[in-house]
């Protein structure tokens, strides 16, 4: 533009040719762009001020200069050759031709030339006057620009994508959605709302909830949630409402809410994600019942089960009290017999109760001395049975993360196998540690006893089962499957290694305490 | 040897005869008075029913109450006996096979004086019988009879 006019001005000036030298050469050093004219060998004839001003050069290393040979031939750019050669031979003029180029002194800049050949007179050689506008900053900012409108687009695009992507999930999830506007309106529905509700788009979509559906949604709970602890909170889980509904009878719902603000200064809207837990309430309520009657039959067990074996056995000790010279060795051994069995059958009911009780048990979780806790089994172990021969070895400053009751029982039945079990030995030694197996720290109960088969391992744990003859070691079959059950309650892994006449190892873990 | 009189409330006729036997076994010689649901126990301890006219400021040296009993159960038998004035100062001993913690908790809060479970081994349970009488009808210093 500022060239064009350049231009004008200067053919307007023509009636003195000093007069429109001197005009031309004031509008040269007005201008704020540079300017350079050169005769047509291309050597330096005029410069503005801004010219110096701007390539940082002197006067008397430029006028009557090659242009390539200016500033130490930083001119010298086979884009302006390329303009001033071949371009402008072939046209008398040529605007905003861009050149980069890295200068030394100002660096790298984006220049537009705007190029005219001049006639100064008949017959005269042509000139060359070279307009110089930098728009290295427009360049730069707009790129910036540029790079703003694509960012725009890609944030509008994730935008859209996430609006899709939110849909999606909305008409994917099972558990009925729906968000409100901050007038508690109806926006957006899954369609797993309309299924299960039984309604339809056109009497849901901008409707007031408590509207929908014939005002069933008029919900107390409902109005308490929305109206009273969302507007103190952002969110809020598992708030559990009841209610009768004329389609679908009545359901007990799990809502969690959230509130949503989908942009600086918008109004805020809400989320409302509906579970229906009406079954799952039901089969809760029948498991209650059925552990009640659980806890009946255990009772009747342990009342009504045992007072005939107390009968068996006291009237089979009568029978050899009162009659005991009227049998003779044998006789009085089956007496023996009806009596051990008796016994058997009482530590039976009194695991299997123990073994019930474990299953329901409140827990408590507390930081335990595991150390502690085996060396006060030991202590009684040894009490009871004051013919335990067996070395405990217990691992000092052991701790675990459990319910001390139920930890005690599991590891009074490990310490009471390994006794047991390692009760032939001569040399028996059992040991309590902690060590590292599988990238994780357990537990170890260990005795150099008689073992088992590694290949009936898996009957281990179950209840009943025994890798032992009673005659050689006396038991119930019930104690590993309780130290498994209160393992596996704990979150902890029970196995065991072991091998015939070479001893056994159980491990457990549990959980670390902090 | 005081002589006061076991009221034994049980309601099972072998738990009954090993009683006897074990009492036996042991010497103690307290005439044993036998209630075989909690509605006979009530009517024995405050001269009801089949026991009307007994005087009731007799009171038992101990009383051995079975829990699980038909008619009236055994903490209904005890919450009757703390709440009655002639009553409430009345050893009670409970007797029974079970263990479990409800029962346990359930019969000292009604202010049982101890909680026995009987075990299945008769010499054990004759054992415990030894102790409860000992403890019961000699160790222990019984509240004074009232006027």
């Amino acid at each position: 533009m500022r060239s064009q006019m350049t231009r004008d001005t200067m053919e307007d000036a023509r009636p003195s040719a000093d007069e429109a030298l001197d005009f031309a050469e004031s509008v040269i050093n007005t201008v704020r762009e540079p300017l350079i004219s050169l005769d047509h060998n291309l050597r330096v004839v005029t410069v503005s001020r801004s010219f110096y001003d701007f390539f940082k050069v002197r006067p008397e290393e430029t006028v009557g200069r090659l242009i390539y040979d200016l500033g130490n031939k930083q001119w010298d750019i086979p884009r302006l050759r390329e303009l001033l050669e071949t371009i402008l031979p072939q046209r008398t003029s040529f605007d905003n031709y861009e050149v980069e180029h890295e200068f030394a002194d100002i660096g790298k800049r984006t220049m537009l030339l705007n190029a005219r050949q001049i006639q100064q007179g008949q017959g005269k050689e042509r000139s060359i006057l070279l307009a110089i506008e930098d728009i290295t900053e427009r360049k730069e900012i707009e790129a910036g620009l540029e790079k703003t409108r694509q960012e725009l687009a890609v944030a509008k695009r994730s935008a859209d994508e996430a609006l899709d992507f939110a849909e999606s999930v909305i008409n994917t999830v099972r558990e009925p959605l729906i968000s409100l506007d901050h007038n508690l309106r109806v926006v957006t529905v899954s369609r797993s709302f309309y299924d299960f509700f039984k309604v339809r788009p056109e009497e849901t979509v901008g409707r007031l909830i408590y509207d929908l559906g014939n005002k069933q949604w008029d919900i107390p709970r409902l109005r308490e949630l929305l109206e009273t602890i969302l507007p103190q909170r952002t969110s809020f889980d598992n708030y559990e409402v009841e209610h009768e509904f004329a389609d679908i009878g009545k359901r007990t719902m799990l809502l969690n809410a959230r509130q949503i603000q989908q942009g600086q200064g918008k109004e805020r809207s809400i989320l409302l994600a509906i579970e229906d837990i009406t079954e799952r309430k039901e089969i809760e309520a029948g498991l209650d019942d059925t552990r009640k009657q659980l806890e009946a039959f255990a009772y009747s067990v342990s009342h009504d089960l045992r007072a005939p074996l107390r009968g068996i056995d006291g009237w089979s000790l009568a029978l050899l009290e009162d009659y005991g010279d009227k049998l003779d060795e044998r006789g009085r051994g089956y007496i023996d017999l009806v009596r051990s069995e008796t016994q058997t059958m009482g530590r039976l009911i009194d695991d299997l109760l123990a073994f019930s009780r474990q299953a329901r048990a409140d827990m408590n979780q507390e930081r335990l001395d595991m150390t502690a806790i085996a060396e006060a089994i030991v202590y009684r172990l040894r009490q009871q049975s004051p013919d335990l021969r067996a070395d405990f070895i217990i691992q000092p400053g052991l701790s675990a993360l459990g319910d001390p009751d139920l930890i005690e029982i599991a590891l009074t039945n490990l310490l009471e196998n390994a006794a047991k079990f390692s009760s032939r030995s001569p040399h028996a030694t059992i040991e309590f540690g902690q060590v590292e197996e599988k990238g994780s720290a357990a537990f170890f109960v260990r005795d150099n006893g008689v073992g088992f088969d590694m290949a009936y391992s898996d009957k281990l744990f179950g209840v009943f089962q025994r890798l032992h003859k009673s005659s050689d070691f006396p038991g119930t079959g019930i104690g590993l499957a309780s130290v498994q059950r209160i393992i596996n309650r704990h979150g902890g892994r029970i196995w065991a290694e072991a091998q015939v006449d070479h001893g056994a190892t159980f491990y457990f873990t549990l959980r670390q305490a902090s | 040897m005081k002589n006061g009189v076991i009221l034994l409330v049980e309601d099972n006729p072998s738990d009954i005869g090993l009683t006897k036997r074990a009492l036996e076994q042991n010497h103690i010689a307290n005439p044993l008075v036998i209630a075989e649901d909690g509605r006979e126990a009530l009517d024995y301890l405050f001269g009801t029913g089949t026991h009307a006219g007994r005087d009731v400021r007799d009171l038992p040296a101990v009383m051995l109450l079975d829990l699980k009993l038909p008619k009236v159960s055994g903490l209904e038998v005890l919450k009757q006996v703390r709440a009655d004035e002639r009553t409430r100062l009345l050893p009670v001993v409970i007797l029974t096979s079970s263990s479990q913690d409800m029962d346990i908790t359930s019969s000292y809060g009604l202010g049982a004086n101890s909680y026995v479970r009987k075990p299945v081994d008769f010499t054990e349970f004759a054992e415990v019988v030894r102790a409860v009488g000992l403890f019961w009808l000699i160790t222990n210093e019984s509240p004074p009879r009232k006027r």
